[in-house]
C-alpha cells in the first residue's frame, strides 16, 4: 500500500490501515516520546495518547509537509501537553548560557545511559533539551510551545546541559572529574 | 579513546539513529482504548449538555420568580403607599407653611389651594384604588397603569408646584421655596425603587420643569390635562404682569409633557416586547426505537428475515422562532444512533465465502460464508453427505448494523394550545448525514466480531417527520417538552441491496429556554 494511500484510508477511519500506520511509525515515534517521557512507562502512554490524536486529527493533514514530520510534531506535542504544566524553578542566570564541553571516552558511553539521564532531567529541562538539541527548535519556538519566555528558555537548557555534564563525568569515574560547573 | 566534545553535539550523533519498537501488545492498548473513547464520548458529552441545561433552567426558573413578584406585586404597593402619602404630606406642609406667611388679602388663595389640594388627593386615591382593583390582572397591563398612574403624579405634583407658586407670586416667596424643593426632591428620591425607569425619568423631568418655570400659567396646561381641575380659581390669582413669559412656559411645558409621553409610550412598548419574546432554545434527548416497513439493509437474501429494533439515544439542540402566536420553524443539531439486528441467519468459515450484497468487508471477516439459517440448514442436508465430519461448523446467530447520523430537522410547528399545558402538532423534514456505520456478526452464544460496514447507505439522506410536542411551562421562560415523533427515512438505503425500509421512533424529551 503506497503511503497516500494509507493516508486516505486511515482518514476513513479504516481501522486496518490505522493498525498498519501503527506498525510503520511506532518505533520512530516511540523514540521521540521516550526522549520525552520521564520513564518507559510513561512513554509508552504518551505513545498510546500520540495515536489516538492522530487517528483523530489525520483527517486534519493536508499533505504539506512530510507525514513522518507531522507525525512526530503531534506525537511532541502530545509529551509537551502531559508535561509543560510541572513547573520547575526558573533561575535565569544569563552566565550559564554557554556552550559546556564534556570529556568522555565516547565508545564507553552506552545509549541507554544517555537516555536514562535525558529522563532523569526535570520535566521542563527535559523538553528544552529535546526540543533545542535534538529536535532543533529555536529558543523563540520552544518559548512559544511550552508557554515561557525565551529566557527561560534558554537557562533551562543551560541547566539541562549541566546536569547531563555532570553525571556523564561521573560515571567515567576512572577519569578525574573536570574543573566542577558551579552551581 | 577520550576526547572533549561538545555535549550537544554527542547527544545529536548518539540519537540520530535511535530508535526503539514498543512492542506489540501497545497496539492492542490502543485499539480497545479506541473503542472505549467511542463508548465514552456519548455519555460524558450528554451530560455535560444535560447538565448544562439543568443549571441554565434552575437558574432561569429562580430567577424569573424574584423578578416576577419584584415587579407585579410590590410595585402597586409602593405606588400606592409611597406616592400619594408622600404628595398629601407635602401638601399638607404647604398648606400649614403657607398659612401664616400669608396676609390677610392672600388667605383667600390659600384657602383656594387647599381645596385644590384636597380635590387632587381625591383624585389621586381613586386613581390609586384603580391600581388597586386592576394589580390581579396581567403584569404587563400593571406595569402600563403604574406607569399611567405615575404620570398622574407628576402632573398633579406639578399642580401642586403651581400652586406653592401661585401663592409665591402672592407675596410668600421666601416661606414656600424651600417648601417646593421638598416637594420635588422627596418623589424623586422614591423613583429609583421602581422598576418603570423611564416612567420616573419622565416624572423627574417633569417636575424639574415645572420648578423651573415655578409660573402660575402652568397650571393652565395641567389643568387642560387634569380636566381643569379648579383652573378658575387659580386662573383668578394670576398676576397679569406674567402673562408674556407665561406663554413662552407653556409651550415649553406643553412639549415636556409630550416628549414624556412619547418615552412612556416606548417604554410601554419595550414592556410588551418582553412578554413577546420569539425564540426558543433548548436542549433534547430522545430514546429512539429503530424498525421497518420491510426489506434489508445487508442482502435481498435476509428481507424476510425477522429483524429487531434496538433502542438508542439522540440529543442535540433545538431553536425554534414563532412566526406569530400559531406557527413556529424549528431547526437545530442532534446526534442519532440506530441500531437493529437481522436475526435467524447462520454463518461458516470458507475460503470462497459468498460475500454479503451491502457489506463492506474488512479482511478478517471475508472468509466468512453468512446465510439465511432456514437455506444454510437445506443446504447443509442436501451436500452432508459431501461435508461429513468436515472441518465446516454451522453457527447460528444474528447481524447487527449500527448507524450514526447528524441530524438537521427543519420542522414546522403549529401551536393547538399555549397555555402553562401547550400542545402542539410538528412535521417537516431532516437530513441526516452518515457520521459513522458499522456491520457486525453476533453468534447466538453471545460472540460478536465485525464484519465491516455498509456500502448501500447513502452519505445524505431524508427523513419525513411528524409529531406532537407537550410541553408545560415552569415559567414565563422555561418549558419542559416531551414529544414523541415519527420519522421516516426516505433514501437513507441503496435500493438495490435490500430495498429497505426503515423509520424511527422517538421521544423526544427536553427544557426550553424562551427569549
Amino acid at each position: 500500500v503506497s503511503l497516500d494511500q494509507l493516508i486516505t484510508n486511515c482518514q476513513k477511519k479504516n481501522i486496518k490501515a490505522q493498525e498498519q500506520l501503527y506498525k510503520r511509525y511506532a518505533s520512530t515515534l516511540f523514540s521521540v516520546c521516550l526522549k520525552y517521557s520521564p520513564n518507559y512507562a510513561d512513554a509508552e502512554d504518551t505513545l498510546q495518547d500520540a495515536f489516538m490524536i492522530i487517528f483523530d486529527k489525520v483527517t486534519q493533514y493536508k499533505n504539506k509537509g512530510s507525514f513522518e514530520g507531522w507525525l512526530k510534531r503531534v506525537t511532541i506535542n502530545t509529551a509537551l501537553q502531559r508535561y509543560r504544566k510541572q513547573t520547575v524553578l526558573d533561575i535565569i542566570n544569563e552566565e550559564n548560557i554557554r556552550d559546556v564541553d564534556v570529556e568522555v571516552d565516547e565508545e564507553s558511553i552506552p545509549l541507554d545511559f544517555l537516555l536514562r539521564i535525558i529522563q532523569e532531567l526535570p520535566d521542563r529541562y527535559r523538553l528544552v533539551f529535546n526540543l533545542y538539541v535534538l529536535d532543533g527548535y529555536s529558543h523563540k519556538e520552544i518559548a512559544k510551545m511550552l508557554e515561557i519566555s525565551e529566557g527561560t528558555s534558554k537557562s533551562n537548557l543551560a541547566r539541562a546541559r549541566n546536569i547531563l555534564k555532570d553525571k556523564i563525568e561521573k560515571v567515567n569515574t576512572h577519569q578525574p572529574l573536570r574543573q566542577t560547573q558551579t552551581r | 579513546m577520550r576526547e572533549k566534545k561538545n555535549i550537544d553535539r554527542l547527544f545529536q550523533e548518539k540519537f540520530k539513529d535511535f530508535e526503539v519498537h514498543p512492542g506489540d501488545h501497545l497496539w492492542e492498548k490502543i485499539a480497545s482504548k479506541k473503542e472505549e473513547k467511542q463508548d465514552r464520548k456519548i455519555i460524558p458529552f450528554w451530560l455535560r449538555l444535560g447538565g448544562i441545561a439543568a443549571t441554565l433552567a434552575l437558574l432561569i426558573a429562580l430567577g424569573s420568580t424574584f423578578f416576577n413578584s419584584n415587579s407585579s406585586s410590590e410595585k402597586v404597593v409602593d405606588t400606592e403607599n409611597t406616592f400619594p402619602s408622600e404628595d398629601s404630606d407635602t401638601l399638607t406642609s404647604n398648606e400649614e407653611s403657607l398659612t401664616p406667611t400669608t396676609t390677610n388679602d392672600i388667605q383667600n388663595t390659600n384657602d383656594s389651594n387647599s381645596t385644590i389640594a384636597t380635590s387632587n388627593n381625591t383624585e389621586k386615591s381613586s386613581s390609586s384604588r384603580e391600581t388597586t382593583n386592576k394589580a390581579p390582572e396581567q403584569q404587563q397591563i400593571t406595569q402600563n397603569k403604574n406607569s399611567q398612574f405615575k404620570n398622574n403624579n407628576a402632573l398633579k405634583s406639578s399642580i401642586v408646584e403651581i400652586q406653592n407658586t401661585s401663592a409665591d407670586s402672592n407675596g410668600s416667596q421666601n416661606a414656600t421655596r424651600p417648601l417646593n424643593t421638598t416637594t420635588i426632591v422627596t418623589p424623586t428620591q422614591n423613583t429609583p425603587e421602581k422598576t418603570a425607569v423611564a416612567a420616573s425619568e419622565n416624572n423627574l423631568e417633569k417636575r424639574e420643569t415645572s420648578n423651573n418655570f415655578q409660573e402660575p400659567k402652568n397650571l393652565g396646561t395641567v389643568n387642560t390635562s387634569e380636566k381643569g381641575i379648579a383652573e378658575n380659581e387659580i386662573a383668578t390669582d394670576v398676576n397679569a404682569q406674567k402673562t408674556q413669559d407665561n406663554q413662552k412656559d407653556l409651550v415649553e411645558e406643553a412639549k415636556a409633557i409630550q416628549a414624556a409621553r412619547e418615552e412612556e409610550a416606548i417604554a410601554s412598548v419595550d414592556i410588551n416586547e418582553n412578554n413577546n419574546k420569539r425564540w426558543d432554545i433548548g436542549a433534547v434527548a430522545a430514546p429512539v426505537y429503530y424498525g421497518d416497513f420491510g426489506g434489508s439493509g445487508i442482502d435481498p437474501e435476509f428481507k424476510d428475515n425477522k429483524k429487531s429494533g434496538d433502542v438508542n439515544l439522540s440529543y442535540g439542540v433545538q431553536v425554534s422562532y414563532a412566526l406569530n402566536n400559531k406557527f413556529k420553524v424549528r431547526t437545530g443539531v442532534s446526534n442519532v444512533d440506530l441500531s437493529y439486528g437481522t436475526e435467524d441467519i447462520a454463518f461458516s468459515p470458507d475460503i470462497e465465502a459468498r460475500q454479503l450484497r451491502g457489506v463492506n468487508y474488512t479482511q478478517n471477516a471475508r472468509f466468512l460464508s453468512i446465510s439465511d439459517n432456514n437455506t444454510q440448514t437445506n443446504a447443509l442436508s442436501e451436500n452432508s453427505s459431501d461435508v461429513q465430519g468436515g472441518g465446516r461448523s454451522v453457527t447460528p446467530g444474528s447481524i447487527n448494523q449500527q448507524v450514526a447520523y447528524i441530524e438537521i430537522p427543519v420542522e414546522a410547528v403549529y401551536v393547538l394550545s399555549d397555555n402553562r399545558f401547550g400542545v402542539e402538532l410538528i412535521g417537516g423534514v431532516s437530513t441526516l448525514i452518515l457520521n459513522d456505520d458499522n456491520i457486525s456478526l453476533e453468534s447466538s452464544g453471545g460472540l460478536r466480531t465485525t464484519l465491516g460496514n455498509s456500502n448501500s447507505l447513502n452519505e445524505v439522506s431524508l427523513t419525513t417527520n411528524i409529531g406532537v410536542g407537550l410541553n408545560y411551562k415552569i415559567t414565563d421562560n422555561v418549558k419542559v417538552n416531551m414529544e414523541p415523533s415519527f420519522k421516516y427515512q426516505v433514501n437513507a438505503f441503496d435500493s438495490s441491496v435490500g430495498d429497505f425500509k426503515p423509520y424511527y421512533l422517538g421521544l423526544y424529551t427536553g427544557v426550553s429556554y424562551r427569549f
